[in-house]
């Protein structure tokens, strides 16, 4: 039961991670290939890749900015390691689409959704920690008013 | 105020009668071993409850109570203390960091550096009680 809670507990957080970045960059793809009339190509393969890429993305950043192990290194290392990471495994879907269906996949809008994707990332990252950074701040105003009502 | 409490044996009953008396005055009792100990509220950092037992942490030890986490909740609210999951109330005093998840959840370190998870439901409370909602 233990193993269980725990396993949950791993995956929720990267299921809403590869649901918020599956989904911007779904919205781009279809917001692409409607602005350009069906010029882009549009295929099921890159829409799997797209979420291949979102769920990898989301076990790198739990991996490298949301588990124990790796809080003892710096952030911008992790960030990096994490970037890398997604930049590399969008590299690998697009090289593996592009030799599955070369005419349909379309390297330069592949290259602009990784692109964007990985934009996504940090994007995501970035709120997160502010929230963060911002909750904390509340939190000392709070301890500070707190202190001055016993005083 | 004196209160008098007349009974042939101590039984389960009186002795959480008296727990409740003591919170009125900030206090709690806690069982370490087969001693007693009388507790300042504000030394306690989370409550929580394992298999019906319910447990106080304090910076260094961890007592047992025989009230009921709910029991708790009520007495405790004004002592700025919140209920973080179904099994746990957090001293919101005692509360070094917060830490938002995805997925609307929060992760809190304790003075003592222990990690907490507050469930989505009861994030709000923290939110409320740092103004953000």
């Amino acid at each position: 039961m233990k193993d269980i809670i725990r396993c949950y507990r791993i995956l929720k957080p990267v299921c809403i991670h590869t649901s918020y970045i599956f989904t911007s960059l779904s919205v781009l793809y279809l917001a692409a290939y409607g602005l350009s009339g069906g010029q882009i190509p549009f295929s099921t393969g890159l829409l799997w890749g797209l979420l291949a890429f979102s769920a990898v993305s989301a076990g790198l950043w739990k991996l490298f900015l949301g588990s124990r192990p790796f809080r003892r290194l710096p952030y911008l290392l992790r960030l990096t390691l994490y970037l890398c990471g997604a930049a590399l495994w969008g590299f690998v879907i697009l090289n593996l689409l592009q030799s599955l269906s070369r005419a349909e996949t379309g390297q330069n809008v592949g290259m602009l959704i990784l692109t964007v994707g990985l934009l996504c990332c940090v994007c995501l990252e970035l709120f997160n920690r502010y929230r963060t950074h911002m909750y904390n701040e509340l939190l000392k105003q709070y301890k500070k008013r707190k202190d001055r009502q016993k005083v | 105020m004196e209160i008098t409490i007349r009974c042939r044996q101590t039984n389960d009953a009186v002795i959480r009668m008296l727990e409740m008396l003591r919170m009125t005055d900030r206090k709690l009792t806690g069982h370490l071993g087969n001693q007693t100990y009388i507790l300042d509220v504000g030394q306690i950092l989370y409550i929580d409850t394992v298999e019906k037992r319910t447990f106080l942490y304090t910076d260094t030890e961890v007592y047992e109570t025989p009230l009921r986490l709910y029991e708790l909740e009520e007495r405790l609210e004004s002592c700025d203390f919140f209920r973080a999951s179904k099994s746990s109330i957090i001293n919101f005093n005692q509360i070094q960091s917060l830490k938002s998840e995805f997925g609307g959840t929060m992760q809190v370190t304790m003075t003592n550096g222990e990690c907490l998870n507050v469930s989505r439901q009861y994030a709000k409370t923290i939110k409320e009680k740092l103004g953000c909602l």
